[in-house]
């Protein structure tokens, strides 16, 4: 028998057990026997598990199907419940609140809760140290459940000897499987507490529709109520400090647990020349440091580059400037045309190349010069300006710096401003 | 008078509404490609180990001169915000008219373990708006950071307020001690330094349990419910998978910047109280003088609309803007208001600065 052939026979089953639910509510007294309740939920069960089964090992979604199926359960649980019970509500007893309440109360139908999911997912992380957790910690519950308080102080008494540092690795992971367990327990009993709650709010809920006009007429309307009144009891519980201070705790026991366990894993490594993740873990952080420091130099360099660049530019430009305003100056002056002795990097051309077009656009001091070059043309044009550069100043009694310092300070006379900074040498020697 | 009044004939035909769905289901989820997301085209401007920076292409050249920088999350992708055609806020920005562009942060592995915020931030989120920049020609551009993001985006812009032109934040927390905010509440009396020098990088499934865990009966069971309802719907279906595929698609994160964020943002409220470091930069929000849009969820449950209403309160700008979304924390991405409202609302906040 294929699949969709148990699919199609299980529809067919839970119609005829939803017509028998059905037919036993008219007369009001005679439900669906236990057993016939428990034939039901059987085949609820075994549908939805049928219909789940029709995607096994296909590709398509069947994590969301899983999720799913196991969502659903809490609604099929309530309907199940509600068709059992006819739906009705008899007075202040209602057989079907009562079976779900009865069955371990709201915890049980929202298991989702118990056990903190979070620290059970913790628990099965592929990460360093998780293997052999999940089956430490089922052995200490197993085996020193019954005994804990007597453990304890066997823990607690001081090692010695030739393997005393193992001695107390073991107590102390001993010790710390045993609190996480203690915190586990609190945490659990305060979703106990979340379960009362729910319950309680939902009994307060269901007593506001009360009034005429609010009614609830569906199952779902009422799964949407309870759903309701476990996340409102929920919240409560989760956003108090009593919730903070457990939930905290319970983590920290549990990363004890874990590092005591990766301790014991490293040890056993090392005894076996296996390198540890303690080991990569420092060679992680100092790769991740030298890449900083590598690329915090990089960006130095870049930066230099771009203001080597960016001096260079200048110098054309200041050329570009004289040139413009020199318009018969005899071919032996050589003033402006003698480079600075280069300080640049080999990598200049590079990173000229690659600084962003942006900031060549908004070059303030590019501009600046760009202006003047501008103005000093104008200038010439109307008058041109006397300007004789000193032909000593080849000879080191005055420096190029300063022949651009006194021709920016003409060029400011003439344009009623300072034109452009004077460079200055570095070295001071020009 | 009763508080449940069920006809027996309803309970009956709920069942088997319940029965028929699930069986359309069979066939609907059988023919169903896997999902996908992520519907602009768009083109990589800037790379840097597992970072890549996307520029998106509209119908139409932008108009905007200054573009938008989208800061996403560490903890989930950044598809969220091109989901689908019709669910889409870059699309959206897109036909307004802005330059948009994104930082997929990528999925770290072990050895991206000692990633800490500074390398994030004062690394490579800088180095991502100065491509972005550089690309665009500008040498301001706009921050639109979501969530975790947008926490990012004010350190960022705390530290460098001459990158930035025009500062966005969505559903961004800002304020991590409000009485309100429970996943601050499960963090203050965690143990960080254990936590993460125990389990490394903090893998994505714990992450997404403890998202789950904020609301256990409605993301575990009731949403489970009705996608029951749409079992024989395959465009809503389509869509609620893809919905799926995002929520637990999520990277791990990276251990030290996990530390970090916890200590610093989650324990310390260090965005509000101050003292915050990020490397060797103080992060002052009274720096942020540059016009602000902080946009948050009313019905946001990981993000309390108080901890992003904060914000007007810490930073330096004259120009603050606060838009208050009828929605969660998802569903100011995909939810069909917030396609007619948010990006419009950007978009009109931007044209006028």
């Amino acid at each position: 028998m294929t699949d969709t052939m148990d699919f199609a026979q299980w529809a067919r089953n839970w119609e005829a057990m939803a017509r028998q639910s059905m037919s036993a509510i008219p007369g009001a007294a005679v439900l669906p026997s236990w057993s016939s309740q428990d034939a039901m939920q059987r085949q609820w069960s075994d549908g939805i598990a049928q219909w789940t089964r029709q995607f096994a090992g296909g590709a398509v979604q069947s994590d969301a199907i899983e999720r799913l199926m196991s969502g659903a359960q809490g609604y099929l649980g309530m309907l199940q419940s509600m068709a059992a019970g006819g739906g009705q509500a008899q007075g202040t007893s209602m057989p079907w609140l009562d079976a779900l309440n009865g069955a371990g109360g709201f915890a049980a139908a929202s298991p989702s809760w118990m056990n903190n999911p979070i620290t059970q997912a913790m628990r099965s992380f592929g990460g360093s140290g998780a293997v052999g957790l999940e089956q430490m910690m089922e052995r200490m519950v197993g085996a020193a459940g019954p005994v804990l308080n007597d453990l304890k102080g066997v823990l607690g008494t001081p090692a010695f000897g030739f393997l005393r540092e193992h001695q107390e690795n073991a107590q102390q992971a001993a010790l710390a499987m045993i609190a996480y367990q203690e915190q586990m327990a609190r945490y659990n009993r305060l979703m106990l507490k979340v379960s009362e709650n729910s319950f309680a709010r939902f009994q307060l809920k269901l007593a506001e529709r009360e009034e005429p006009g609010r009614q609830i007429d569906s199952i779902r309307g009422v799964y949407d109520l309870w759903i309701d009144a476990a996340e409102e009891a929920y919240a409560e519980i989760a956003l108090s400090e009593e919730y903070r201070e457990i939930y905290g705790a319970l983590v920290n026991a549990q990363m004890r647990v874990r590092e005591n366990v990766q301790r014991e894993i490293e040890r056993i490594s090392v005894d076996l020349g296996i390198p540890t993740r303690s080991e990569i873990n420092t060679i992680g952080e100092r790769l991740q440091a030298l890449r900083r420091e590598f690329r915090a130099e990089r960006e130095k360099a870049a930066e230099q580059a771009d203001l080597a660049a960016e001096v260079e530019k200048l110098r054309g430009e200041l050329d570009t400037l004289k040139n413009a305003r020199e318009p018969s100056r005899p071919s032996n002056v050589v003033a402006f045309a003698r480079p600075l002795p280069r300080t640049v990097p080999a990598t200049t051309p590079v990173a000229a190349k690659s600084k962003p077009k942006s900031a060549k656009k908004t070059s303030r001091k590019g501009s600046k010069a760009k202006a003047v070059a501008s103005k000093a043309k104008h200038a010439a044009k109307a008058s041109p300006p006397v300007f004789k550069p000193d032909r000593g100043e080849r000879k080191g009694s005055s420096s190029f710096a300063s022949s651009i310092a006194r021709f920016a300070r003409e060029a400011g006379q003439e344009t009623g401003r300072t034109a452009a900074k004077p460079l200055k040498s570095k070295s001071g020697k020009r | 008078m009763q508080p449940i009044r069920l006809d027996p004939s309803r309970i009956f035909d709920e069942a088997t509404r319940f029965r028929n769905k699930l069986a359309a289901g069979v066939q609907v989820l059988r023919e169903l490609d896997d999902v996908s997301y992520g519907v602009t085209p768009k083109d990589e401007v800037y790379r840097e180990d597992k970072l890549v920076v996307y520029r998106f292409r509209g119908d139409r050249a932008p108009t905007a001169k200054t573009p938008t920088l989208i800061v996403y999350a560490l903890v989930n992708r950044p598809y969220m915000v091109d989901l689908q055609e019709d669910k889409s806020l870059v699309r959206n920005l897109l036909a307004q008219g802005e330059d948009v562009y994104l930082v997929d942060w990528g999925y770290p592995d072990r050895a991206d373990r000692w990633l800490n915020l500074d390398d994030y931030i004062n690394g490579y989120l800088r180095r991502s708006v100065d491509a972005v920049a550089r690309n665009a020609g500008v040498k301001k551009i706009n921050i639109l950071g979501i969530c975790q993001g947008g926490a990012f985006s004010l350190c960022f812009t705390s530290i460098y307020p001459d990158k930035v032109r025009n500062l966005i934040t969505m559903v961004t927390p800002v304020d991590f001690h409000t009485p309100d905010n429970m996943l601050s509440n499960w963090t203050r009396t965690m143990d960080a330094d254990l936590f993460v020098d125990t389990i490394g990088n903090v893998p994505a499934d714990l992450m997404n349990m403890c998202y789950l865990m904020l609301k256990p009966m409605r993301l575990f069971q009731q949403k489970y419910v009705g996608m029951v309802d749409i079992l024989d719907d395959r465009k809503e279906l389509e869509n609620f998978l893809r919905m799926e595929k995002w929520i637990f698609d999520s990277p791990d994160q990276a251990g030290e910047a996990f530390r970090q964020f916890m200590r610093d943002f989650y324990q310390g409220n260090k965005l509000v109280k101050g003292g915050l470091m990020i490397g060797d930069k103080a992060v002052d929000l009274k720096n942020i003088t540059m016009p602000v849009l902080n946009i948050f969820a009313e019905q946001d449950h990981l993000v309390p609309p108080d901890a992003s209403r904060a914000l007007a309160g810490v930073v330096g700008t004259k120009d603050y803007t606060q838009i208050a979304f009828k929605g969660g924390h998802i569903g100011i991405y995909v939810s069909s208001r917030a396609q007619r409202e948010v990006p419009p609302a950007i978009h009109e906040w931007l044209a006028t600065r």
